[in-house]
Parts: structure tokens; sequence; C-alpha cells
């Protein structure tokens, strides 16, 4: 009965995958249906010596650590608030994990709406800070279309991150809480000797998740800003989609796509070797 | 002694005055997650209600506009294909999340029931499919579906999607089978069943809300899902809703009042479901990675 599964992950997921790192070693377009037989490393010779290749591996580091920051620190806040008790905790929660259930192209479009720079309600709101006189161009300014785009997906992937770590708070006993709370021990002690490390395990599978996802989230840039303005949010996904489908370059857009296997499955190795031992537990 | 007594209840009112203090910053903390929460989800919708002479206006209207109309929806439905998308992403979504259902059962029950050589290598790699980034999966199947004439057809790209709903369903019921007491199904092998009859006589009911939030799950997945629609499909007639409300961005001048209506009935579905699913989803989410 695992047969049929199996055999799908074979023809659906490894085919093509080999398939693919077989395509990055030839001269291939992604239309036309021969392909180039002859077996070459220049895509690879070329795609390492061009500087457009490591700025989208650097955005696609910025992108995801900065993801990781800003949703593991909001997730955190979210799950101590959510695990006291108070009156209309499962509406709160429900709102918390509402910006989960939007589908990603239409947070896309809401939040390009939301930072118009003429008429963009974000920059209407930054105006009553009194230290604001200019508030950016958000996706068209250089220096701030990547922290937008973060900001985006922090929104979006946050409530992941709170959920997983309410579930981690609360397997951390309370004894251990009545016990330092005897000792005297302040909030923000007991925070750090006891919560944090309590979660350590949680913690790290809510990085490494967000970290890998990030990796190939492409609605959020491809909509937003299509990798520009100047290549300041052109992550590696948008760059490997541009050299298939604007110039069908497949060779090199899958010898791109190496480098971000080979970041995938450094982070993957790490999570598999957390959640099996969860799961031999 | 006084001065032992002073010092306690100044001690108390100090941990009063600071669970006090504590009281309040959780209520600020709740009031903005919410805030950040709702917020975009307000402003779509007051957005698509309000006239179109209105909305490029500055400053913006926090509230709805006194001449709300709700002609958007109409225009949406009439002028752009919105109806067909919702129907072709209905098919996708609804055979994809049957077929990989069906198929994940069958190979959770196994992996969940049964020790053998080569289970944990299987686990392995039905988790290692779900943790590296789709585009790698959708160009080398974009060339395979071209040579198999399957580009521009929902039936490719239902393909495409089982590639990974599959391994994620089966990992999602892999940890509802587990729940289940497995005296049930021996008794039931012991009368004579088959293994399949178990699975489908015994384990299958009892772990029915498992199995219901298994298909609801692979069914918004596919609903939510964008890249490979982007890059297999071509004419507008077999676009999904995914497409369709992304070829709006990118006009000369977006008609953000129909986007928005677009988007917020593209949304409904989408999010019920999370809000039906919400109770399920750690036990999901912690029983091995899932798409985000």
């Amino acid at each position: 009965m695992l047969g049929p599964v199996l055999i799908a992950v074979v023809v659906l997921v490894i085919f093509p995958l080999f398939w693919g790192l077989r395509i990055s070693f030839t001269d291939s377009r992604m239309i036309g249906l021969g392909y180039d037989v002859g077996l070459t490393i220049k895509n690879y010779r070329s795609v390492l010596a061009d500087a457009d290749t490591w700025n989208a591996v650097w955005v696609t580091i910025a992108f995801s650590a900065g993801t990781v920051v800003g949703s593991v620190l909001l997730g955190i806040a979210a799950a101590l608030v959510l695990d006291r008790d108070f009156v209309g905790k499962s509406v709160v929660r429900v709102l918390v994990i509402l910006p989960w259930a939007v589908p990603h192209v239409v947070a896309a479009l809401v939040w390009q709406w939301m930072y118009n720079p003429d008429f963009g309600v974000v920059n209407y709101g930054l105006l009553f800070l009194p230290w604001v006189t200019e508030p950016p161009k958000w996706l068209s300014d250089p220096s701030f279309a990547l922290i937008a785009i973060i900001l985006v997906n922090v929104w979006k992937t946050y409530p992941f991150a709170t959920l997983l770590l309410l579930a981690g708070l609360q397997t951390i006993s309370d004894d251990l809480y009545e016990a330092s709370e005897i000792d005297g021990a302040s909030p923000v002690r007991r925070f750090f000797d006891i919560t944090l490390p309590g979660l350590q395990r949680v913690l790290a599978i809510v990085v490494l998740l967000l970290l890998i996802w990030s990796f190939g989230n492409f609605v959020f840039i491809f909509l937003m800003t299509q990798g520009g303005p100047a290549g300041a949010t052109n992550a590696l996904v948008v760059q490997i989609y541009f050299e298939a489908f604007r110039f069908f370059r497949a060779g090199s857009a899958f010898s791109m796509g190496a480098i971000l296997l080979i970041m995938s499955i450094i982070l993957t190795s790490v999570y598999i070797v957390i959640s099996m031992r969860q799961d031999n537990d | 002694m006084t001065d032992r007594n002073a010092m306690i209840s100044a001690d108390s009112i100090h941990h009063s005055i600071s669970a006090a203090a504590r009281r309040v910053a959780a209520a600020a903390v709740i009031l903005l997650l919410c805030t950040v929460g709702v917020f975009p989800f307000y402003w779509m919708f007051v957005t698509s209600i309000r006239p179109s002479t209105e909305i490029f206006e500055y400053p913006p209207q926090m509230l709805p506009s006194a001449n709300s109309v709700f002609s958007p929806y109409l225009v949406v439905f009439q002028e752009s294909g919105l109806a067909g998308w919702i129907w072709n992403s209905t098919l996708v979504s609804i055979g994809t999340a049957f077929v990989a259902s069906v198929l994940g059962a069958m190979a959770a029950f196994v992996l969940a029931r049964f020790r053998f050589p080569g289970r944990n290598s299987s686990i392995v790699m039905l988790l290692m499919t779900q943790m590296f980034p789709a585009i790698l999966l959708a160009l080398p199947m974009f060339m395979i579906m071209l040579r198999l004439g399957l580009l521009d057809s929902l039936f490719g790209l239902s393909l495409a999607y089982l590639a990974f709903l599959i391994p994620v369903a089966a990992m999602l019921l892999k940890a509802f089978f587990e729940a289940i007491p497995v005296e049930l199904e021996e008794a039931s092998l012991i009368d004579g069943a088959s293994r399949i009859g178990t699975l489908f006589r015994i384990t299958l009911p009892l772990s029915l809300p498992g199995v219901a939030s298994t298909f609801l799950f692979c069914f918004i997945i596919s609903w939510d899902e964008f890249l490979f629609a982007r890059m297999f499909i071509r004419q507008p007639e077999n676009w999904t809703v995914s497409l369709g409300l992304a070829s709006f961005s990118g006009e000369f001048v977006t008609p953000w009042d129909q986007v928005m209506a677009a988007a917020t009935i593209i949304t409904l579905p989408a999010a019920a479901i999370f809000l039906v699913l919400q109770r399920y989803l750690i036990r999901g989410l912690t029983a091995g990675g899932i798409k985000g």
C-alpha cells in the first residue's frame, strides 16, 4: 500500500529533480523539444562568475533571515499573550491566525495597494508620526523594497510561529514557574531561564521551516516588485524564473537552481535530524 | 518586627503593581496584534465597496464611503473571467485533494502501523520532498510536460500539485493514525479482514476528522498555488483564481475596487476552511513539515 505513493514520489519528484540536474550541464533551451546532449560545466562557470547571482544569493539570505527574525519575535510575543487566560481569548486567537489564512496572491495585492506611494494607507498612517516628514516610496525605492516585502512575509508567517510556539509553551511544566516565583525570580529572569530553554526545540523547527519556505517564496517578490528596483529584491527564485521564461536559458536557470538546492539541502538535513529525533522519542 | 511587616507589604504592593503593568502590556500587545492581523482584511473590503471615483483620493478615508456600492462585485463577475477561474480552481483543488488523501491514507497506514526495513528512509523521502523550493521541481516538470503535451491543461497542473500534496497528506495522516489504538485494528485482522479492508472499515472512519482536515488542507494549498500555475497555464480560460487575480496587477491603472472585490471572494473559502482547521493545524504541523 506504500507502493503507489513511493512510485508517485519517484515519478513526480525524484525523476524531475535529476532530469533538471542533468539539464544544468547542457545548453538546453526552455522551449523547443530538442535538447543538447553534450555535457558541459560552462553554465556553472558563467553563473558563478556573475555578480547578479551573488546578489541574488545575498537577497535570498537577507529576505529569509529578516523574515525569521520578525516572525519569531512577533510569534513569541503573541504566544506569551495567548498563553494567559483572558476574556475573548478564542476570538483573539482567530484574529491572530487570520493572516495565515489569506491566499498569497491576495496578500500581495492588498499590500501593494496599501504601500501605494500616492494613495496608500501605510504612508498616510506614517505621516502621523512626528518624526516622519517624507515617507519612503516603499516598493519603488531600492533601499526600502526588500524591507517592505519582508514585512509582508512576516505578516503572513508569524501566525505559524505563534501556533507552534504556543504549543511549545504548553509543554513547559507550571512547577518550574512556581518554583522560580518562590525563589523570587523576576519575570524577565523567568523568561530567559525557563521559557526560552523550554522552547529551544520548537524554536529550532520554526526557524528552519521559515528559512526553507522563505528561500522558495516566489509570489510576493514576483507580484510586488518583479525583483526590482535595480535588483534590490531579486531573490534566487525570481532570478531563476526570469532566466528560464524571459531568456529561455534552461541550462543556466537550472545551474542557479543547483545553488538554491544546495542551500536548501543543508537546512533540510538539520530539520530532518531534529524531527526524526522527535518522532522516535 | 514593624520593619519586616513594612517590607512585606511594600513587596506585595510592588508585586500587584507589576502584575497590573503586565496586564496592561499584554492588553497592548493583543490590541496591536489584532490590528496588524485584521487591518489589511478590513482595508481590502472597504476598498472593494468604494465608488471608483473615490478610490484615488488623498487622504484615504478610513471608514467605508457614504456612497458605498456593491457594484464592483457584479462588475468583476461580468467583465472578468472570475466565475471561470473559480470553477477551474474548484476542479483542481477537489481533484488533487481527493487523490492525495486516498494515496496518502494508504501510505500513512503502513507507516503508522508497521516496522519494516526501509520505513525510516521512506519517511525521510516524504519529508525531503516537501523541503525544497517549488521552483526546483517546477522547471524540470515544465520541460517534461512540454514533451508530454500536458502544458496548458488543468490535468497537467493537477499532476504537478500531486507531487507535493501526496507527501503532505501522507505525513499528516500518519500522525492521525498513530493516535488510534492498534487493538481495534488487530481485532479486525483476527476476524479475517484484509489490511485494506481494515484501513477502510476501521481506521479511516475512526480518524474521520483527520482525513477531512487533510482533504481540506490539500484543498487550500491547491487553491492558493501560484508558481506552477503561472508557468504551466497560458490561456485565460484555463486560469485558476491565483492567476486570474494576479492578472489585474500590472495593468496601467489598476481597478482597485474590482481587484479587492475579487480578492475578497477568493479569500472567503480559504479563510473559512482555515478557521475550521485551526484546531488540527498544530498537530499536523508538528508531525512533519508542511507547505506554508
